[in-house]
């Protein structure tokens, strides 16, 4: 074989490894050689509060292999789910999420008008719930949010948000599915 | 003039910004940072002491949840609540400012925990901290001329060196002598008050005495030997207008038809004496109190709170505000005064009533007793709404 033809395949080869490394997601390459490992994804889908869950969501939302585990997760452990909605209109915001197990709604307040209470009412609780509070994930195809709500007390538990915020507006937007953990 | 309440913790002193009433039974009450949607982590801790039942403001001061900003984060700790409470109390008066002090206001810095169920201002930790912290801005505000009180509860007192700004309480009623004059002498007014009419109370009733007796000799006279239309003729004319108005008096509440207010009925309801017969509080919509047009003024007076609250007449009647709490009874006093009341008296009846250490003291009498004082005639009718 002639020199420059082992020069090329050299060259291909640097190419085709640069181009893989590019495209392909390393976790360990990003947020301080922390890989995010399943048992992270379980935890976090469990509901478990001692888990980093804004560096574990980043991680998920850039990596479609694991926002597929993930959401898989989510339907075999949440404690409870609100499929994607119906709307009967193209508007797309609704003002409650309702299932057997919880009902999840906001009031603006009313001196600072950008700010919403965020209520979630369990009539029938877990020790979980009451002790560690509870994880509220809210998934579309494309994105996954997370919050955790204080300790159950008397059948609920609220969140002061602004408006604005996008884990509250993707809370209340139709086109997103929320599991409860 | 403001009385800025701030709360004394081991990171320096945190302004009580502002308090607001949220009174919805869905929403816990909060406390937030700085008007931020960020809450401070006592939130919990706050909702419980607002709470009825276990903490002490519901039932004081009457809404079911509010929200207060304070300028900075407290973490943990209840040594928060005598200050939370003195701003509770404040607020009631119209008289809290919210941190930002200014010459001719009021500074009252506080640390300690409130036993709920005796009111007994109870020991905390790091006292001698918190007041060297909080030493250098208390000279600071005093060289402003501003009037400045450290309170600290009295089980405390070994740990302490006492200076010109600091004040011992044992309890929240020593406590709520740290608001300015207006509290202290308005009760010390209320007593003097009692004082002197239980002294010429005696001379008043005999007084009363032989007059009834006059009227009921001429009355029975005029039973036996005239016509009724003379009696009427000769009954006394204060007596007519009492009667009159308590004939014409009406409870009229309007209740739902459906699962909504859109449709409703409306329905008078029973007067038995001065007592309006109960009504239940899940089908109510609204409720109005519809009297002669001469009546002056109509006062709302909560019996389980400390409300007191002129009513505002519309063309249904006296529109008396429904509770949103509506998960207990609620009892109250409609007080018609035949004029109307200036705002300093009526702000003095709700002194009155806050000097009382449980709203539930107020009976019809203790108030007939206050309303006597004005030199206004008035009737005192009360009514209860009740949770199925």
């Amino acid at each position: 074989m002639p020199d420059y033809h082992y020069h090329m395949q050299e060259q291909l080869f640097t190419v085709k490894t640069l181009y893989r490394e590019l495209h392909q997601f390393r976790p360990e390459k990003h947020n301080n050689g922390k890989p995010v490992l399943f048992n992270d994804l379980v935890q976090l889908a469990q509901g478990a509060p001692q888990i980093d869950a804004q560096q574990v969501m980043q991680q998920i939302n850039q990596s479609i292999p694991l926002r597929r585990q993930y959401m898989q997760l989510l339907q075999k452990l949440a404690f409870a789910n609100s499929p994607v909605q119906a709307a009967a209109s193209s508007v797309a915001e609704i003002n409650s999420r309702k299932s057997a197990e919880f009902e999840l709604l906001f009031k603006r307040d009313k001196q600072f008008s950008g700010q919403v209470y965020v209520i979630l009412k369990i009539p029938h609780t877990s020790e979980k719930h009451r002790n560690q509070g509870v994880r509220v994930n809210c998934c579309s195809e494309k994105l996954i949010s997370t919050m955790h709500f204080p300790p159950i007390v008397d059948g609920k538990t609220q969140l002061l948000m602004e408006e604005s915020d996008q884990k509250f507006i993707n809370m209340f937007d139709a086109e997103f599915a929320i599991y409860l953990s | 003039m403001k009385i800025h309440i701030f709360i004394a913790t081991t990171q320096g002193l945190v302004a009580i910004q502002n308090i607001t009433p949220i009174d919805d039974e869905d929403i816990s009450s909060v406390v937030s940072v700085n008007g931020t949607s960020t809450t401070a982590n006592i939130s919990s801790s706050y909702h419980n002491f607002v709470k009825k039942g276990v903490g002490i403001i519901q039932q004081m001061f009457g809404a079911c949840s509010y929200r207060v900003d304070i300028s900075a984060r407290i973490d943990q700790g209840n040594s928060w609540q005598v200050a939370m409470y003195l701003a509770h109390l404040a607020q009631s008066k119209g008289l809290l400012g919210n941190g930002e002090v200014t010459q001719g206001d009021s500074v009252i810095c506080a640390t300690g925990e409130v036993n709920t169920s005796n009111l007994q201002v109870l020991a905390v930790s790091d006292v001698a901290v918190k007041l060297k912290l909080a030493q250098p801005q208390l000279e600071e505000w005093s060289a402003l001329g501003v009037k400045v009180q450290f309170l600290l509860p009295q089980a405390n007192q070994s740990e302490i060196k006492k200076n010109h700004y600091t004040s011992l309480v044992n309890n929240l009623e020593q406590a709520a002598m740290a608001l300015p004059n207006t509290t202290k002498e308005q009760s010390t007014v209320n007593i003097k008050v009692k004082k002197l009419v239980s002294t010429n109370s005696r001379h008043i009733l005999i007084f009363v005495g032989i007059i009834l007796c006059l009227v009921l000799a001429y009355g029975i006279n005029n039973f036996f030997y005239s016509d009724s239309n003379k009696s009427q003729n000769t009954t006394n004319k204060t007596n007519v207008t009492v009667v009159e108005s308590i004939l014409k008096i009406q409870l009229q509440a309007l209740l739902k038809q459906s699962k909504s207010c859109a449709k409703t009925t409306s329905q008078n309801i029973a007067l038995s004496g001065k007592v309006f017969a109960d009504l239940t509080l899940n089908q109510l919509c609204e409720l109005y109190l519809q009297t002669p047009k001469s009546q002056g003024q109509l006062l709302l007076i909560a019996q389980d709170a400390y409300t007191v609250l002129p009513l505002i007449q519309s063309p249904k009647g006296w529109q008396i505000p429904l509770p949103k709490n509506r998960k207990s009874h609620r009892s109250y006093f409609l007080v018609t005064l035949s004029e109307t009341l200036s705002e300093a008296k009526v702000e003095q009846l709700r002194l009155y009533r806050e000097t009382m250490s449980k709203p539930e003291l107020l009976t019809e009498s203790t108030l007939a007793d206050w309303l006597q004082t004005q030199g206004v005639d008035f009737v005192i009718y009360s009514h209860k709404l009740v949770v199925d």
